[in-house]
């Protein structure tokens, strides 16, 4: 039996089976290596904020974009 | 006396169209939800630039369109992904859920049909933006 990666609450896929997890940990672990990344080579602060903002921006739709496609999968 | 059969037919064909219609309604509705939520996050990174090239004009005196056209030419292939591709593909996705929700709910009037998904219509609206702003800018540069 399929079952859903993710449930979808509003705007945001929650995990909802450790695929999810998996998936929503590796997207977490790779903001904070991003955040660190930046940091270490910002200016100041707004620096860090801004150039980091983009980057999580990005994942988001990555993960969004990845939760979209399991739910669109698990329906064909 | 009415075939059995006949009664049988005449009854259940109706009652199982429309069940399969509001089946098959609800679920494109679910899909239309989520396609709106996949467009919010992507046309969102193009227009949190256009905010940073925007905010950056006004503290550094320079040109907004300036920041944006160096930074369309400086990063093309991402600058194309985010401002060109990604929101062409959601246009197509939002228009082809819209399509199907206008016939699957019977070709409902104009303000009914805009009630129900002008959020997408607005997604779309945005990702038109982003395009032309792109093209525009490749011009003038």
């Amino acid at each position: 039996m399929k079952t859903a990666w993710f449930r979808r609450s509003g705007l945001f896929y929650v995990p909802a089976n450790p695929v999810g997890w998996i998936v929503f940990l590796v997207a977490l672990v790779y903001a904070v290596y991003v955040f660190i990344d930046i940091d270490s080579r910002s200016h100041s602060v707004s620096d860090t904020l801004i150039n980091f903002a983009f980057n999580l921006l990005l994942i988001g739709a990555v993960y969004t974009l990845i939760g979209w496609l399991s739910a669109k999968l698990l329906r064909i | 006396m009415e075939p059995f059969e006949e009664t049988l037919s005449n009854m259940s064909l109706p009652e199982t169209g429309e069940l399969q219609h509001r089946h098959l309604l609800s679920g494109q509705i679910i899909q239309l939800k989520e396609e709106r939520n996949l467009t919010l996050w992507w046309v969102t990174i193009p227009l949190f630039l256009i905010a940073a090239f925007y905010m950056r004009s006004c503290y550094m005196h320079n040109s907004f369109t300036e920041g944006l056209e160096t930074f369309i030419n400086d990063q093309k292939m991402p600058a194309t992904w985010l401002f060109v591709i990604a929101p062409a593909l959601l246009i197509v996705l939002n228009a082809f859920r819209i399509k199907k929700i206008y016939f699957l709910a019977g070709s409902p009037k104009l303000i009914n049909l805009v009630s129900a998904v002008w959020m997408n219509l607005a997604m779309i609206t945005i990702a038109v933006g982003c395009i032309i702003l792109y093209f525009t800018l490749i011009h003038l540069s």
